[in-house]
């Protein structure tokens, strides 16, 4: 049953009560695109991402990764697999600073256990201080070096957004699915937050996006899909997509 | 990171400098107090400490235990029964004890630690009253019931022949072992703290759907808070059954737990110091007024209402929280000079 997607829902299933808010949804990312999720209020993209991340647990089908079952996994188990999510409501370590949370992205990638972490070996120390390194490129390429040191907490809502995504880069995803990256960016950094995208794709990450502003899809995706009432509205090139009737339809609520 | 730590260099040192002073008077203690009063409590003091400092680890997690006597119970008497009836050293039954009670904290850890916090803490108040209740009404033979576990034996002497000999004969020997051991336990948390795995516990109060995302088995570290909380618990009850060479489980109710709590919340739990200060303050309290009695309690939880409203950071936070308000101060007399900008 291997299929060629890198990530797959079979017939996906999430009902809250009595609601559907995922309704049988067969959803595919293809390797190495862009992909561009929207969708009305309330019509289930962030709880697509949910499910698919182990947040919420399924009501009924599969996810597939890799061409593996993951469905109903724990999240921390999902993310070893190399798919990594943000969140919409930045969710970040608030009292921690920028570097500390950066840091943490790199949680998978250490090579020394829990107990050379407690004797603090000199391997440990290496690898603390490549961290830091590598924590600081990231933070670098996304222009916040000059916010190094500030906690997170007290950071706007912009660039609590770009530390969000910060931290999904670092962690080095083969898939990475961003919750609305682009909400309460200035719009002087909306070009620079869509380049680290394009970046990322370079270097071998799969990005899937939700956004709401359509507009700003349009030059990044190399495909849109878009989401009603838990269902697939239509699925195809940015061009397509915007100029569907029903997709206009549910947006201007005609 | 250099440059930022360049100026606070000087500050460590004068902490540092506080911390031996304290260290020195405490190793020097037995010379000064020779009344058998002091030393008792004194022991007391650091085993309370050894169990506050556990507590603290798990508090970070954002989680509360309830049933921390329960834990020391275990330990306690895990160690009495291995040392009065299978004739183990007490050296042995001293780390067994703590295992024991980490053991069962891990059993009841996994079903109960993905739950919210606050059913946590029902589940945590219950499993205490239930092993207390275990060592009052099963298996009354070995236990003793109501009679309590009777005795204990003291620990084997350590002789050095010529330089020291231990033989637990005189309240000095039980407070150095318990400041020995109260050291330890100090070492091992600040070295938690200060590794990824402190980093960690502290990020998961933050925001453990986070931690999840980024690939960290939130619940391996929060069944490890509580073990590792546990197991201190438990090697603190073996050293107390000994030095008490009796144990009953009255001594385990709810109110023991909520000591620790508080102990917890009134010193502080940002540093290592924090829960010591919380224990001196409201042990020293009561060993100054002599036969404080059930007025300890009272007293303990009026100071806890006090922090709480007052100094959420605890007492430990407070040269903190004194340095920002100079450092506003500073700050606002600036501005003023420069023509109020």
């Amino acid at each position: 049953m291997a299929t060629d997607y890198l990530l797959e829902t079979r017939g996906l299933v999430k009902q809250f009560g009595g609601v559907a808010a995922i309704d049988g949804l067969d959803f595919h990312v293809h390797r190495g695109e862009i992909l561009g999720v929207i969708g009305p209020n309330g019509s289930g993209k962030t709880t697509l991402f949910n499910v698919v991340t182990g947040f919420l647990k399924a009501s009924n089908g599969d996810v597939f990764f890799q061409g593996e079952r993951i469905t109903n996994l724990s999240p921390h188990r999902i993310a070893k697999r190399g798919l990594i999510r943000t969140f919409q409501l930045n969710l970040l370590f608030q009292t921690l600073s920028v570097i500390e949370n950066v840091r943490f992205a790199y949680h998978l990638q250490r090579s020394n256990g829990v107990i050379a972490a407690f004797l603090h070996t000199p391997s440990v120390r290496r690898e603390e201080k490549q961290i830091t390194i590598m924590a600081e490129e990231i933070l670098e390429a996304t222009g916040m070096a000059d916010r190094r040191d500030q906690l997170a907490g007290q950071l706007s809502y912009g660039w609590q957004k770009t530390l969000t995504l910060a931290i999904g880069l670092a962690s080095k995803p083969n898939l990475l699915l961003l919750d609305e990256p682009l909400t309460g960016i200035s719009p002087s950094r909306v070009e620079a937050i869509a380049g680290l995208v394009n970046d990322a794709r370079d270097n071998g990450t799969t990005v899937c996006l939700i956004e709401h502003n359509v507009s700003l899809l349009m030059g990044l995706c190399d495909r849109i899909f878009a989401l009603n009432f838990g269902q697939k509205m239509a699925d195809g090139t940015p061009q397509d997509v915007t100029q569907d009737k029903v997709v206009i339809e549910s947006y201007i609520g005609g | 990171m250099t440059s930022q730590d360049i100026p606070s260099s000087s500050k460590i040192n004068w902490k540092w400098s506080i911390g031996a002073l304290i260290f020195l008077f405490l190793v020097t203690l037995p010379i000064w107090f020779k009344e058998h009063y002091y030393l008792h409590a004194m022991t007391n003091m650091f085993l309370h400490g050894m169990v506050a400092l556990g507590l603290r680890l798990l508090w970070r997690t954002g989680l509360v235990s309830f049933g921390t006597a329960g834990f020391i119970a275990i330990g306690g008497y895990a160690a009495g029964l291995l040392s009065r009836d299978m004739g183990i050293s007490f050296w042995l039954s001293l780390p067994v004890g703590g295992l024991a009670a980490a053991t069962i904290a891990i059993l009841i850890g996994i079903p109960t630690l993905r739950l919210k916090s606050s059913y946590f803490f029902l589940i945590s108040w219950a499993t205490g009253e239930v092993i207390r209740l275990s060592f009052l009404y099963l298996f009354i033979p070995v236990f003793g019931g109501w009679q309590g576990f009777r005795k204990i034996p003291v620990p084997d002497a350590i002789n050095i022949p010529g330089l020291w000999n231990i033989d637990f004969s005189s309240k000095a020997h039980w407070y150095y072992l318990a400041f020995f051991l109260l050291c330890v336990t100090v070492i091992i948390m600040t070295r938690i703290d200060f590794s990824r795995i402190g980093k960690t516990v502290v990020a998961l109060y933050d925001a453990p759907d986070l931690c999840e995302s980024v690939g960290v088995a939130t619940m391996y570290y929060r069944v490890f808070a509580f073990a590792t909380a546990c197991f201190f618990a438990g090697v603190a009850g073996a050293v107390y059954g000994s030095f008490n060479t009796f144990l009953h489980p009255e001594s385990f109710t709810i109110i023991q737990s909520i000591e620790t709590v508080s102990f917890v919340i009134i010193g502080g739990s940002l540093t290592v110091w924090g829960p010591l200060v919380g224990v001196a303050v409201v042990k020293g309290i009561a060993m100054a007024v002599r036969g404080l009695g059930a007025y300890e309690l009272i007293v303990a939880g009026m100071m806890m209402i006090f922090v709480m409203i007052f100094i959420p950071e605890g007492i430990s936070g407070l040269p903190r929280r004194f340095k920002r308000f100079l450092n506003r101060r500073k700050v606002e007399q600036q501005m003023e000079l420069s023509g109020g900008d």
